[in-house]
């Protein structure tokens, strides 16, 4: 047991690393000299002799990468238009991005979960279309558009919720179902079929043919064992939120971190992006990993095969 | 001959499936559409009439004008064939590129098959859209960087599907019997192995095709995508944004539209998949 932790620990550190390093290699890559692209156009050449000496672009890649990610962290690293260090300006911004991201999740989970395991026992009938089709609709439906929709409904027309902006609960609400509905489709899609699964096998005939009342059957015995894969799913699903929400955060105005590394690129203040999109990028794969284990303490049968 | 009584076949499996079927027609309606735009549309997209700046739909503007008075509907026809190309155009990539290093992976094994694969759990780290964020804050907007960001993105998924074929096949009989034959290594994987993924593959393709529309109308709305004045329809909803109030026209056709379409690929990769894959029909 103790071996498939340690395993899938030491796994992210490859990925960790690659991660960093692809973030880090972001302005190396882009075409020209790094020094010059953040300059900007009409630098003078005394201006790109500063900025070379002050982002340390004239030493070695090595050393620059180990200053890129030490930097982060001990705030050396500092914002290009506000010469803030980058950790004070990606910090309180993350924070907003993961209060949507949990309450979308929140949202998510608990309406998919209803719906599949509602589509699951009227399997075939019109609840079960109308579910598979809410499903569809969900992951069809382009998110910022859904977001639009609802403030032309909810803010504009109604003028029930506020359109944008962070000050209270109430802001949480439109934003958050904007991000939940093609989770909760995805989600919902998920229960529905491993419900299916469950209650086509033995131990749930045999709870039937014992007499067991069908709602203890269906709750008790067959959900919990359905869940065990829904709980992945939920999990990555998080983790995705946590980058998607760029899309929900820039048509609700919401201050998260996504919003804030796409307004960096247009600013072209690169420190910003490269580490806000790392940032994003390891808390997913921390993610993953919380899952994973969650997975396997879950899943006893995940563990022994290990 | 038998290539045609298989897609016989393969047609009246469809209609009989009612989601590919609906899923097919949609896409189709989209694609003629998308062909036809010089001909079809009232106007020419990029046609400025100030003096109609955004009016509502109307006998003469169907789907009513934006703010530079540009028509609506005319705009959405041909926002159907930059979408329509560049979705394809990157999938197809990412089908050649991801399944040839899938496949190789594979097939060979060791450390090749490690190294391919760890690169890219890397790129699979980046959730979501903020893969394609970072790859077009590297190469800026334009429309084919976009291409370049959405093949990148999508090639992984790619290489999974050829990878897990390969390594199931690759051990049984006709391997060895088509080694044994003298066939090189390059034949026999991509000859007789490879072929066995191209369901599963076609199957995620079209999915992959709905998901990257809709991962274009994100960077496009973001104004990471295509550059106005071009027809698009996520950068047409992005500057649609500022009039909603007062023209709420503007922003509801070309979100229908893209809606419409990423359905119509959903429904026919669903459909498709019921079919090729029998046995989760259940699912």
């Amino acid at each position: 047991m103790n071996n498939y932790f340690i395993k899938r620990l030491i796994l992210i550190i490859p990925i960790l690393l690659g991660v960093s390093l692809l973030s880090f290699f972001i302005i190396h890559l882009i075409p020209g000299d790094p020094a010059r692209v953040i300059a900007g156009q009409g630098a003078t050449s005394d201006d790109i002799a500063v900025i070379r000496e002050e982002f340390g672009l004239d030493k070695p890649l090595m050393e620059q990468y180990f200053a890129f990610v030490g930097g982060i962290f001990s705030g050396k690293l500092k914002s290009i238009s506000s010469q803030q260090p980058v950790i004070d300006e990606i910090t309180p911004r993350f924070w907003n991005t993961v209060q949507l991201a949990t309450f979308g999740i929140i949202l998510a989970t608990v309406f998919g979960v209803l719906l599949g395991v509602i589509a699951a026992t009227h399997k075939n009938t019109i609840i079960d279309n109308l579910s598979t089709g809410f499903s569809l609709i969900g992951v069809s439906m382009p998110i910022f558009w859904l977001g639009l929709l609802l403030i032309m409904l909810f803010s504009v027309a109604l003028n029930w919720l506020p359109a944008g902006g962070k000050d209270s609960f109430i802001s949480f609400i439109l934003p958050g179902i904007t991000l939940s509905l093609p989770t909760a489709a995805i989600i919902a899609r998920m229960t529905r079929a491993s419900m299916l699964e469950i209650v086509n096998q033995d131990f749930i005939r045999t709870a039937v043919s014992n007499g067991i009342p069908q709602k203890t059957v269906i709750y008790k015995y067959a959900l919990k064992n359905a869940l065990i894969p829904v709980v992945t799913v939920v999990g990555l699903q998080f983790g995705y939120m946590l980058g998607g929400a760029v899309l929900t955060e820039s048509v609700f105005g919401w201050p998260g971190l996504g919003r804030l590394v796409v307004q960096s690129i247009f600013t072209r203040d690169y420190p910003l992006v490269q580490s806000g999109i790392l940032l994003i990028a390891m808390s997913f794969v921390f993610v993953n990993l919380a899952v994973d284990l969650l997975y396997a303490a879950i899943d006893p049968r995940l563990r022994r095969k290990k | 001959m038998k290539y045609n009584n298989s897609m016989a076949i393969y047609w009246r499996r469809i209609s009989k499936n009612k989601m590919a079927a609906i899923g097919a027609l949609i896409v189709l309606f989209i694609v003629v559409i998308a062909i036809l735009a010089p001909v079809i549309s009232p106007y020419e997209p990029d046609a400025q009439d100030l003096y109609s700046s955004l009016t509502g739909p109307s006998k003469e503007h169907w789907f009513g004008t934006d703010i530079y008075g540009r028509d609506i509907l005319s705009r959405v026809i041909w926002g159907a064939r930059i979408s329509l190309s560049i979705s394809s155009l990157a999938v197809f990539l990412s089908i050649l590129i991801g399944v040839f290093l899938g496949a190789i992976a594979a097939y060979f094994g060791g450390i090749l098959d490690e190294i391919i694969m760890r690169f890219f759990d890397i790129l699979l780290s980046f959730p979501d859209i903020l893969l394609a964020i970072a790859i077009i804050a590297i190469l800026g907007p334009g429309r084919s960087n976009l291409i370049t960001a959405i093949t990148i993105y999508s090639i992984p998924q790619f290489a999974r599907i050829a990878r897990s074929t390969v390594v199931s096949e690759k051990t049984k009989e006709y391997v060895d019997a088509a080694r044994l034959s003298g066939e090189s290594e390059m034949n026999i994987l991509f000859r007789y192995v490879l072929p066995n993924s191209l369901s599963p593959i076609i199957v995620q393709g079209t999915l992959r095709i709905a998901y990257a529309i809709l991962i274009i109308s994100g960077l496009g709305f973001l104004g990471l995508g295509i550059q106005p004045p071009t027809p698009e329809w996520e950068t047409d909803l992005s500057i649609a944004r500022t009039y909603l109030r007062a023209s709420p026209h503007t922003g509801i056709f070309p979100g229908i539209a893209i809606f419409i379409t990423v359905m119509g690929f959903n429904f026919f990769g669903d459909g498709l998949n019921e079919i090729l894959n029998p046995r989760m029909k259940d699912r």
